[in-house]
């Protein structure tokens, strides 16, 4: 079985190597990571995901400017985005969907809790 | 009866009588043809009602079973169910568009309040119209009843008031939607118009104003009310109910029991109508078609009018013939008739006069003669009797000279006992009002010039005849009788001496003056008075002793002319009273002193009272400094509170980026190792899940200090607070029943709607319920109650200071949540409000749940406490402001 692409984009190192690691130990995924949303583009090319995960607030580029560069992309457009952050905030979840945003995440993530938002946006789209 | 009456009377018989009776046929035939005609008309318009009326719920239930069919729910009710909570999420935008073309077509055919969508729970999971009453997410009212009847084949609800100005009444009406394997999935909800059926039934009025159709339907308890809206008591419509068998809207009644028919009856305002009846059997309602009789029978009336007017001017037209024929058969006689009673009163010399030469005539020459005859003897008697009547004013006026002497004598006497001189003159000028008949009498004294420095107004008269010469003296007014009592006018209190009539009198050689004309004799100045008072006389007397000092004036007006008898008795009088003040002059200079030290006393009593009132001012703006301090420090208060919320809000948002990062990580790391162990590692297993519950404790910290810091941020809408009150417990009834907790709701009706942010109060009130579940972990009962009061006990922010939020007699909203759990010592519960503290165990609370509905319900400028002992339970009692027009 094909494994699930997933682009994960977080700029908490750490976080990033742990939550691969354990994505791809379930034996469904295969992960791609990036600390920065810079290039994402270019990325999205080359690593072809099914879905992207996305933190909100990072240095360079924010998880807002990176959705809308990928709202632009005639590709990028097409592939679902959770939306993983520290702050639960409601206050722009309706300027996120509009930008092609299927869901939110809070921090700390619990695995299976990760996994079946991971599932249901795959199933939705 | 005069006998020009009686020929008038049998005059106008003749002429009216006949009229009459022409008219009165008329009239009847009239009336009839008209009664019919209306009733005609009133049949066919309830027949036509009764068919708008009964085709109208058929055409409703045919759109109903059009949309309960269709494939669209098999993929877009699951859509709305599954994202009937997260509304912007795209999917579900996307479903509700296409939903909404759907209903687009039955909506533009007919247009309804609402189309709703709800699932098999009754919460509605799509809204047709976002602007209605229902939002997504609320439950369908009497959702029970609507799924149940919905379910089983159509439900048709009562006709219900809604307050909106475009719709004012709707009905429900609901129908299943079944997937293709026809399993029943949900209902969809019509709320339609009740206008269109309205105008329907008022689509056959007549012409008359009052024309009116009228639905009504059976109520409980053998009454029935109105289901439309009534034309003279727009007011009525499902709310006045009507007893059957009562005297009101007999119609309707008739309607009601299944009669068919019209005929004169009296309807709602119980006012005599024309009415028809009919019952729509297939809703069991009632239909009344009426026009007020007076306006039916208009025509009729005009006619009537004419009638008496055509009557009124025939007996008009009589009475003008009738009053020419016996005018000149009843004049002589009632002339004849008049001079009898004339010359029976007592006037002789009236004639009759008739010059006919009929036996009236004769009659009054006869009787004129006898009259002058009878004058000739009543001239001789009169003669005779006035010469009896003057001797008798003689006599009559010596007795009265005699009188009057008497009673001076009499006063004279009296002014010989011991008593002020102020009282001595005021008894002789009382006297001689009385004894003389004056209109008043006054005594002038002759004294020092006390005014001239003061304003005298005499002192200021530079020209003319009246120059005050004597500064060192003038006359004082002393005692005054009869009209005038006071002796403090003007122009009176002094009176210089030498100057007009009483200062000329005291001053002059004659020592007296007298006139019995004076309104036009020239030494009395003002005529014009005298003349609108009816003063005929004026005497003025020096008070002297014959040949030695002058003391004053003794003066009086009379509306009679003053006798020479009592002229003289006047004079004599004035020279007694001249001895009397001679006497009295030393005794009244040693009282006048005493009277200035009497004054002096006052004056020093007044100055303190002064003195006291400027006491009392100073006090009253002290307490109103202090009360301006008072709101200056509250003002202060809500700042400083206003900057802290808004630094912990800040140190907040920081840690909770900066902590829940690290949490994430050592969460994966957790699940991680979680993974890695073999299922009989049980120890190690074990420390993982204590370490995972370690990472929630601190991320439910770090959310509540979020939601602590985020209170300030209200979303205010108009909402029902025992709805929110409900909806939060729709959302711990799960918890409810885990924990057997029973729970009883005693919710006020009357509780008019207001501002809340709903999620914040639904927060309160869900952290309220759950404490209270927490605190019953043996099960127990937790009672909910909202009510209207009127305060009336102080209490903490509750009194007539100027920071109490709420003052005594104030009306306000209040909601009790009681259980009856193990409850908490006093003095705990001052503390429950405090940020951080908790009776939880560390794992279960933050410490931040009560703080954060206190903040919430004090945003809503409401107030918050707790009742509670140990071992009796706890009580929270909120209390909220009335909204503003609700006050009264």
């Amino acid at each position: 079985m094909e494994k699930t692409r997933v682009m994960l984009i977080d700029d908490e190192e750490n976080f990033l190597k742990i939550t691969k690691i354990n994505l791809e130990r379930t034996g469904k995924y295969s992960v791609d990571t990036a600390s920065d949303a810079n290039g994402l583009i270019d990325r999205i090319r080359s690593f072809k995901p099914d879905i992207i995960m996305l933190d909100l607030l990072m240095p360079k580029m924010s998880g807002v400017d990176a959705c809308q560069a990928l709202k632009k992309d005639p590709e990028g457009k097409k592939i679902p985005v959770i939306i993983i952050s520290a702050l639960d905030t409601d206050h722009d979840k309706l300027r996120m969907y509009e930008m092609g945003v299927v869901d939110f995440i809070a921090k700390p993530v619990d695995m299976d809790e990760l996994i079946s938002k991971i599932e249901t946006a795959l199933k939705i789209k | 009866m005069r006998i020009f009456s009686k020929l008038i009377i049998v005059f106008v018989a003749f002429i009216v009588i006949p009229t009459a009776f022409v008219s009165y046929i008329v009239f009847y035939n009239s009336k009839n043809i008209i009664e019919k005609e209306i009733f005609f008309r009133l049949n066919i318009a309830a027949d036509q009602d009764v068919e708008e009326v009964e085709a109208f719920f058929p055409k409703r239930i045919a759109d109903l079973r059009a949309l309960s069919r269709r494939d669209i729910y098999e993929t877009a009710f699951t859509v709305l169910d599954r994202f009937s909570t997260e509304r912007s999420n795209p999917f579900y935008v996307k479903v509700k568009k296409e939903v909404d073309k759907r209903f687009d077509v039955f909506q533009s055919a007919y247009k309804y309040v609402d189309i709703m969508i709800a699932n098999m729970d009754g919460r509605v999971i799509y809204t047709y119209n976002p602007e209605h009453e229902f939002e997504v997410g609320d439950l369908l009212p009497d959702k029970d009843e609507v799924i149940e009847k919905a379910v089983s084949g159509i439900y048709i609800g009562d006709i219900k008031k809604t307050g909106h100005e475009e719709h004012p009444y709707t009905i429900c009406l609901a129908g299943p939607i079944y997937t293709n394997t026809d399993e029943p999935v949900g209902v969809i909800h019509f709320e339609a118009d009740m206008s269109m059926m309205y105008d329907f039934v008022g689509g056959g009025s007549g012409p008359e104003k009052s024309w009116e159709s009228v639905l009504v339907k059976e109520a409980p308890d053998n009454k029935f009310v109105f289901i439309s809206p009534l034309k003279f008591d727009p007011g009525a419509i499902l709310k006045r109910e009507i007893s059957m068998g009562s005297a009101a809207a007999l119609g309707a009644q008739k309607a009601i029991l299944g009669e068919v028919g019209s005929g004169l009856s009296v309807d709602y305002r119980g006012k005599k109508v024309l009415s028809a009846w009919r019952p729509i059997r297939s809703l069991g309602w009632g239909l009344v078609v009426k026009v007020d009789e007076n306006e039916a029978f208009m025509p009729i009336k005009k006619l009537r009018d004419l009638l008496i007017f055509i009557i009124l001017v025939a007996i008009f037209s009589a009475i003008a013939a009738a009053i020419a024929i016996a005018k000149s058969i009843a004049d002589p006689i009632q002339k004849l008739c008049k001079g009898t009673e004339i010359i029976g009163s007592g006037n002789l010399d009236y004639r009759i006069g008739i010059d006919a030469n009929d036996e009236i005539g004769r009659l009054s020459r006869s009787f004129d003669m006898m009259t002058a005859n009878l004058k000739k003897t009543m001239t001789s008697i009169d003669m005779l009797n006035k010469e009896m009547s003057e001797r008798k004013s003689a006599e009559f006026k010596r007795e009265k000279v005699m009188k009057w002497q008497h009673d001076v004598n009499v006063l004279q006497q009296s002014l010989l006992t011991p008593a002020t001189l102020k009282s001595k003159l005021n008894s002789i000028t009382e006297n001689v009002v009385r004894i003389f008949d004056a209109d008043f009498c006054r005594i002038w004294l002759i004294r020092p010039g006390d005014r001239c420095a003061k304003g005298c107004i005499h002192a200021e008269v530079t020209s003319g005849p009246h120059i005050c010469r004597y500064r060192d003296r003038c006359l004082h007014l002393i005692s005054s009788s009869g009209r005038y009592t006071h002796l403090d006018g003007k122009g009176h209190a002094r009176v210089p001496f030498g100057a007009y009539k009483i200062g000329l009198i005291a001053s002059s050689e004659d020592h007296k003056f007298l006139t019995n004309d004076v309104t036009n004799d020239p030494r009395v100045h003002d005529h014009e008075w005298a003349r609108e008072l009816g003063l005929v006389s004026f005497a003025g007397y020096q008070l002297r002793i014959p040949g030695g000092d002058r003391y004053g004036v003794l003066a009086l007006f009379a509306k009679h002319p003053i006798s020479p008898e009592e002229d003289s008795i006047l004079d004599n009088l004035s020279n007694t009273v001249a001895f009397v003040v001679r006497q009295s002059v030393v005794e009244e200079d040693l009282w006048m002193q005493s009277e200035k030290l009497g004054s002096s006393l006052k004056e020093s009593f007044k100055s303190r009272e002064i003195l006291l009132s400027m006491l009392e001012d100073n006090s009253q703006i002290r307490d109103r400094l202090e009360k301006s301090l008072e709101k200056l420090k509250a003002a202060q208060m809500q700042l400083v509170h206003a900057e802290k919320m808004e630094a912990v809000g800040r140190m907040a948002s920081g840690i909770a980026h900066e902590v829940k990062n690290p949490l994430g990580i050592i969460l994966q790391g957790i699940n991680y190792f979680e993974s890695e162990l073999a299922p009989e590692e049980k120890d190690n297993r074990e420390m993982l899940l204590m370490m995972k519950d370690g990472v929630k404790r601190a991320d439910n910290i770090v959310r509540a200090l979020l939601d602590f810091s985020r209170v300030e941020d209200l979303k205010m809408k108009e909402c029902d607070i025992n709805t929110i009150i409900k909806r939060s417990i729709d959302l711990v009834r799960h918890k409810l029943s885990l924990n057997n907790v029973e729970s009883v709701y005693e919710m006020g009706g009357d509780i008019p709607k207001m501002f809340f942010d709903k999620e914040k109060l639904e927060q309160v009130f869900i952290n309220l319920f759950n404490n209270a579940i927490d605190a019953m972990p043996q099960g127990g009962k937790l009672f909910v109650r909202t009510y209207l009061t009127e305060l009336k006990v102080p209490g903490e922010k509750i009194g007539h200071r100027e920071s109490d939020i709420f003052k005594l007699g104030e009306k306000a909203i209040v909601v009790e949540v009681e259980d009856t759990g193990m409850g908490i010592d006093k003095d705990v519960a001052d503390k429950v409000f405090d940020p951080f503290f908790t009776t939880k165990n560390r794992s279960e609370g933050t410490g931040l749940g009560l703080s954060i509905a206190k903040s919430i319900v004090e945003m809503h400028k409401g107030l918050i406490h707790l009742k509670s002992e140990k071992g009796k339970g706890a009580k929270f009692t909120i209390i909220f402001k009335m909204p503003k027009g609700e006050m009264s």
